[in-house]
Formats: C-alpha cells, structure tokens, sequence
C-alpha cells in the first residue's frame, strides 16, 4: 500500500502508514479459511490454470443450474437466500443459508481468483444447511441445519460429519424419490480429505 | 459433471434473472447503487479514453485515495492495497467515516460493513471496483459529515435514515446535505481551530457547481 505521507487536503492530519480500522486481502494469498469480516463470511481463494477451475452450481427446483464462469473474465453472481448451492471441487455438499450469499471470480493471468460471501441481514446466517441433490432425478435429500451465528466454522465442521455419514452408509446416499445412488463427496478444507474424500473431490 | 444429467436445458438467462451483476446489458443500472436481495451494490467498471486516462472526474476517484478517520486521527484504508494483476477485498467498517478523494467531498458514515472487490484489468477487460453493503434496515442511518482537515474537528454533518425511508433517498439527502453545507462559510468554519474548510462535492459529478468541481480536484 502507498505510504505517502502527504495529508488529504491543504493541511490535514497526517496519515499513518497502517490502516487499523478497516482491512484487506488478495485474493491469492489467503489462507483459505472463512473468516468474519465485520458483517459478512468471506473465503477467498485461487486455482491455477492447470487445476480444474471451481464451478458454482444452483438448485432451482426443475433441475441444477452451472453458472458459466467463461463468458467474460470476471463473474459476479448473486444466489438468494433460501437456494441451495454447491461449488464442485470447493465442497460436496449443498448448502442452503437464510442471506444472500455472493459468488465472485475473475480470471487473471494464469490462474482465477474466487471469492464467496454471505451476509447482507443483521443476526444472519442464524441457520446453514446442509444437503444433497439426486444427480439421476435432482431430488433434494438428507438435509440437516446447523445454528451457525458468530460461528460459521461450526456449520462447516459439522457439514464434514455429515460428510462422512454420508459416504459411510449407502442408505444415506440413496435417494429417496429414484433410488440412484450419490458417489461419494467430500467436505470444505481440502487439508481434513481422507483419500475417499481426495478422490472424490479430483473426480468432481 | 457429476450433476450433468439434471442440468436445466433452457439458458441461463430464462432461468436466473440478471444471473451475473458484471454482465454489460446490467452492469450500468449499478453505477449508483442498487439494491438487490439482501445487499446494496455499486458496480463500477473503469473506462478509458483513447489517451489512456480514466474517463470523467467520477471515475477519478477510483484511482484516488481512500481515507478513514479514526482515533488517531486520518489513516489510508487497506483496501488501497493491491497487487498488480491480483483481484483484493477490502472491508470498512460501519461507523467509520470513510473519504475517497475526487469521489465524494465529505465524510461518508453508515450503519453497515462496506465490502469491496477490486480487480486489476484485463485483455478486453477494465479493472473494476465491486462495492457491497448490507441493505439499511429500521433506524439505521448513512451520514454525510465533514471534519476540520485540520484539527478533525466535527464542523457539520446531515443524516438520512436509509433504513426507514428506502435508499432511494440516499443520493437527494446526500445533495441536499452538501449544498447546505457549502451555502455559508459559517458551515464549513471550524468551532475549534477557526479553519474555514473547502467546499464539499456530491458523488454525481454531472451536478457539480463551477465550485464543487474545483473542491472535487482539491480533495
């Protein structure tokens, strides 16, 4: 950041060279953790071009929606409160948050940056949950809400129990409307994967 | 994909209404905020002139400083930091006066986080600044205040209570606030110090006075 110590106007205060009141970060250089911002839940992220790009998905009741990401370098995708979305490759699991939460990428040089964020309502997200969609009849199942207020990394923890639940039992994977049954998936942080979960995430 | 089979066959477009803010047939209907959902957004993609400079004093101020007023007096915001060709977030916190020079001649104060996404440009692309904040509810307010730019000093300030009257009165009360301000230099007169302070500028800069256009290059 610029350290110019010249004050705004003819004679005003002069500037420290650390901002303290608000913050900031790249994109590329985060830790690739959710962190609350003030108001809102941000994770940030980065794939390089030889990695297989993340690709937000939207449940919309007939079906699921990809949202194109390669029309234009840069996206900015609003998913509305109450809509169950999923990332392939981010996490395997749906998820369904009573705010709005907002999808960002942008392709630059050789890699694409992300960033996904929920918020926008006082008090919210109170209530996360996590689901799966049939990928033979796109029928939701096997929904579970965690109370995630202040603590969004509890909803997490508990999607990847969840997770495992989930790849642990067939019943769990087959859907009750068609019968097919769910591959197996994988949680958020790709650090926690069990080589099911590994797999299942290069496979996504 | 694993969830091929089920993909919506219709377009995207017929299914998920505005389904990318930055798209070109949009994207202007943001440039003064609009909000959306839960959230208010400003949209601003940069443009160019064939010179290569920044089109239009609104736009200037994009490339301009950002400033907050806190305790210890005026610091530059962290969303000023930003890596050549790498897309940065920047948060500023509700509450803080905050100031983008060229932009908004005065203080701005609200009740919300403002979140802001940069991105650096590309081929065919021009940098642009995401701005994101939750939308005004109840009794929550945006303030247009300005400060000594000597002393700091509080010297004038007018609210809009956005929450309870819809944040479409936001920019009329942000004119009227800073054409009260600068109709008597008893406003801009500092009760401390006696530094009588520049005039203000709203952020639609096709409104400026033969004055405010001046205070916009001054601060």
């Amino acid at each position: 950041m610029s350290t110019d110590p010249e004050p705004p106007g003819k004679s005003g205060a002069g500037l420290s060279a650390e901002p303290v009141l608000s913050t900031g970060f790249l994109l590329g250089h985060t830790d690739g953790r959710w962190g609350q911002c003030g108001q809102y839940i941000i994770w940030g992220g980065k794939r390089d071009d030889d990695e297989p790009p993340y690709l937000m998905h939207e449940w919309i009741g007939q079906g699921v929606v990809p949202i194109p990401a390669r029309r234009q370098p840069t996206l900015f995708h609003r998913v509305p409160a109450g809509r169950p979305y999923h990332v392939a490759r981010l996490f395997g699991f749906w998820i369904v948050n009573d705010c709005d939460a907002l999808w960002f990428e942008s392709t630059r040089g050789d890699a694409t940056y992300y960033a996904l964020m929920i918020g926008g309502v006082s008090g919210k997200p109170e209530i996360a949950s996590c689901l799966w969609v049939c990928p033979k009849c796109a029928a939701r199942f096997n929904e579970g809400s965690v109370e995630v207020l202040g603590q969004y990394d509890k909803f997490l923890r508990v999607a990847l129990e969840r997770v495992r639940a989930f790849n642990g039992s067939q019943a769990l994977r087959t859907c009750p409307r068609c019968a097919a049954v769910h591959a197996p998936v994988y949680g958020f942080y790709e650090a926690d994967d069990t080589a099911e979960e590994r797999a299942a995430r290069q496979a996504a | 994909m694993l969830y091929a089979d089920v993909y919506v066959k219709e377009p995207i477009e017929k299914v998920i209404e505005d389904w990318d803010f930055l798209n070109e047939r949009i994207v202007s209907t943001f440039s003064a905020f609009r909000p959306v959902g839960d959230n208010v957004f400003g949209l601003h993609p940069l443009r160019f002139d064939a010179a290569g400079h920044l089109k239009g004093p609104l736009q200037m101020g994009m490339c301009r400083r950002t400033l907050e007023l806190g305790p210890h007096g005026i610091r530059e915001q962290g969303r000023s930091r930003q890596r050549p060709g790498e897309p940065a977030i920047g948060i500023a916190f509700a509450g803080t006066p905050h100031h983008v020079e060229g932009l908004f001649g005065y203080w701005h104060i609200n009740d919300k986080d403002e979140v802001y996404i940069s991105t650096p440009p590309a081929e065919n692309e021009p940098p642009t600044i995401i701005i994101v904040m939750p939308h005004p509810k109840g009794h929550e307010t945006d303030r247009f205040a300005w400060y000594c730019e000597r002393c700091t000093s509080l010297v004038f300030m007018r609210e809009c209570v956005t929450g309870r009257d819809g944040f479409n009165k936001f920019w009329p009360a942000e004119r009227a606030a800073v054409r009260e301000y600068n109709s008597d230099a008893k406003n801009r007169t500092c009760w401390n110090c006696g530094c009588v302070n520049p005039l203000g500028y709203a952020a639609m800069c096709h409104f400026d006075t033969p004055e405010e256009r001046q205070a916009r290059m001054q601060w």
